[in-house]
């Protein structure tokens, strides 16, 4: 693996991205202007989901390989973590995220040597032939057997709860902060050049940082006083956006690395990827395993969240067709598409769903679900290729079409003039 | 663990070749859309349980006429069908992913809209009251069986050979297995494949929501048995190998005795024997028993 990086080349993805900077920015001073639980709670959940879509498209939007068997991944990573830290074990939180980050990869080796040796739709099923396998297993026999109950409980880590917490994640986004803030004027001065847009960029910032510093006591006065609910959805909020932060940029990195554009060969055309030399099996464990180390992960961050899990939330295929619809509603091979996707999704089934409930033959229905499915379907019918894709290639064509009338004009504006002059 | 007596096992057998008869009936048009559109068409689950609950409701009001159930059923996976494949799947063509990802859809809306209409409650099952004809026993070796497997049987074997006669005998059929070969070929021999596309469609829509109204009165229907069902017939298929016929008969056999099987002796281990059996196959004969390589 060719996969250098160095500080300076981080700095170059951060400012080169600066769409990308502006929502980190945004998400991370995001709690400390509004102290609303219900926003804070709900966000966290779009972060968690996003970091399982972002994973997603690494292996369908860059490598090509349409998996069905995600929800395994995620489930494997929630079980992994949960069963770590409860009574027989007791493992502390970290090392059991680290787990199952790792149980995550060794699955996704475990499968990808069986399944990554057939193509196309039969890896699909393989996939899916895993996970519905491993899914079985959990409902007919860890639950009833292993476990003897339905619902495992989680218990949100400790130092989720605490206040100190809180005060390592603002000074965490602090540093990020100032990290990014330092290589976006570090892109200004070695340029050397104050563009405008440059200008306005930073106006933006500092009025970002002074908000933060504005707004900072007051919100750390309402969290030192409040009491352990207050603190959580906060805590939450940090506790799912650092990890979706920084395997945002592991994997923005890889895809732009060398690795990366291997990934893409093997996704375009296989057989020449091979001709080239590439071992192309090894390449796509590589890239399942990278998918299966985030999705552990994600898993292992959505055990807390939900404070309780079962097969049906974390393992079942509805997992994958959520992760399929984000992915395909924002764009496959974006890396941000997918969590666009998600967190789309996520807040509207949250905000709209409540407004979908009719009565209907004397029963309380919730259309939500089936209003879903339509606007599912009516995207993939009219934006096959997803938001963010189509936004890029609508927005590379106005662009296109602007220029071409600025040329015209000019052609025209040039011609008139040799006929005004040759009046003379 | 269970004791396995022969009876039992004579008893499993008969209710693995009636479970294969229904398998056939899906899994044959969910190999032949693949085979000729190259549409894996998730949607397939849905017109089975589509078929399935408008054949107890039929029955219900038809004054417990079991024909009109049977054929209001089909009909109803025509009517589903062919605007599907018409107005969205056409749209689509040259976008793989994007079709089989809006067939899922439909598989999610139609879970959707069954559950509203019919809500949650098992419809049909054991407790339909079917014609005196159908509704006994027999008994094999000591033990009651009923007669609709038997019944299940009969007509499942009946339906696969008119098919196998149609694909093999009739001209329609011909295009349909050339255009599995190769569709641009067909085109190019002036036969216009749209609409050879759309009428198999169809049919194989038609097939899967028969197979859900004759699994109505054994199998009780539920908004889950479109997706489990869409599952087995995967695994079917694969095990025969996509696209093939032949296959979709044979995998359906060796699927569904091996299912009922399990559902007999081993009833944790079900769903994990289908796909252990479809994973096994794929690794050693990734096209299926039945396929060719492409």
């Amino acid at each position: 693996m060719n996969l250098k990086i160095s500080p300076n080349r981080l700095f170059d993805v951060l400012t080169k991205k600066k769409t990308v900077l502006a929502i980190l920015t945004v998400l991370f001073v995001f709690p400390l202007i509004t102290p609303s639980r219900y926003s804070m709670n709900l966000l966290a959940g779009v972060f968690i989901w996003a970091l399982l879509a972002m994973s997603y498209d690494l292996l369908l939007g860059y490598t090509g390989l349409v998996s069905f068997g995600h929800a395994a991944l995620f489930g494997i990573g929630a079980y992994v973590s949960v069963l770590l830290i409860l009574p027989p074990y007791n493992i502390p939180f970290l090392p059991a995220i680290l787990a199952a980050m790792l149980f995550g990869a060794l699955l996704c080796l475990a499968m990808g040597v069986f399944s990554l040796r057939v193509k196309g739709i039969y890896y699909a099923l393989v996939t899916l032939a895993f996970a519905e396998m491993i899914y079985a297993f959990f409902i007919k026999w860890v639950h009833p057997i292993l476990l003897k109950k339905e619902t495992l409980r989680v218990p949100v880590p400790d130092f989720v709860k605490s206040t100190s917490f809180f005060y390592f994640s603002v000074a965490i986004s602090a540093a990020i902060l100032i990290i990014l803030y330092i290589a976006a004027f570090r892109d200004l001065i070695k340029k050397g050049v104050l563009a405008r847009t440059k200008i306005l960029y930073a106006v933006l910032m500092i009025v970002f940082l002074a908000l933060l510093i504005y707004t900072a006591p007051q919100k750390l006065h309402f969290i030192s006083e409040g009491s352990v609910k207050d603190k959580l959805p906060t805590n939450m909020y940090f506790f799912a956006l650092m990890p979706l932060t920084i395997c945002y940029l592991i994997a923005n990195r890889i895809v732009n690395s060398p690795l990366g554009r291997i990934f893409v060969a093997i996704r375009e055309n296989e057989e020449r990827a091979k001709m080239l030399g590439y071992n192309v099996f090894k390449y796509k464990l590589i890239s399942s395993s990278i998918a299966g180390i985030f999705a552990g992960l994600a898993g292992a961050l959505y055990a807390p969240f939900l404070l309780s899990i079962n097969p049906d939330t974390v393992l079942s295929a509805l997992v994958t067709i959520n992760v399929l619809l984000f992915s395909i509603l924002g764009g496959l091979g974006t890396l941000i598409g997918p969590m666009i996707g998600a967190a789309i999704i996520t807040i509207f089934a949250r905000e709209l769903s409540s407004y979908f409930v009719i009565e209907l033959f004397g029963r309380e229905l919730s259309l939500w679900m089936l209003a879903l499915g339509v606007f599912y379907a009516l995207v993939i019918l009219f934006l096959p290729y997803g938001i963010v894709n189509t936004l890029r290639w609508k927005g590379a064509s106005i662009r296109k079409a602007f220029k071409g009338l600025v040329k015209s004009i000019k052609i025209s504006a040039l011609r008139k003039q040799p006929a005004t002059e040759g009046t003379l | 663990m269970v004791v396995i007596t022969p009876e039992m096992i004579v008893v499993s057998i008969i209710d693995g070749l009636a479970f294969a008869m229904l398998l056939f009936l899906i899994a044959s048009g969910f190999s032949i859309i693949f085979g000729l559109l190259g549409i894996l068409n998730f949607a397939h689950g849905a017109f089975f349980m589509m078929g399935a609950y408008v054949a107890t409701t039929l029955f219900a009001y038809s004054g417990h006429n079991f024909i009109a159930a049977l054929a209001g059923a089909t009909l109803i996976g025509i009517l589903l069908g062919v605007p599907i494949e018409y107005f969205t799947l056409r749209r689509l063509q040259g976008n793989p992913i994007a079709q089989i990802m809006i067939t899922l859809g439909y598989l999610l809306i139609f879970t959707q809209i069954v559950s509203i209409i019919w809500g949650t409650i098992p419809q049909g099952g054991a407790v339909m009251s079917l014609p005196p004809s159908l509704a006994g026993s027999v008994t094999v070796l000591d033990r009651p069986v009923p007669t609709y497997r038997f019944f299940l049987i009969f007509f499942g074997l009946i339906i696969a050979a008119s098919t196998y006669l149609f694909l093999t005998r009739t001209k329609l059929g011909t295009i349909v297995r050339a255009g599995t070969e190769d569709a641009e070929m067909v085109e190019a021999l002036g036969i216009n494949v749209k609409r050879v596309f759309i009428l198999t469609f169809g049919f194989g829509a038609a097939l899967a929501a028969l197979g859900g109204a004759a699994a109505v009165p054994w199998i009780a229907a539920t908004p889950e048995i479109g997706t489990s069902w869409l599952f087995i017939s995967l695994v079917v298929t694969v095990v025969g190998g996509l696209g093939s016929f032949k296959g979709s008969f044979y995998g359906s056999l060796l699927i569904g005795v091996l299912h009922q099987f399990a559902v007999y002796f081993i009833p944790q281990l079900t769903f994990v024997i289908d796909f252990a059996t479809m994973t096994a196959v794929l690794l050693i004969k990734p096209e299926g028993l039945f396929g060719e390589r492409k």
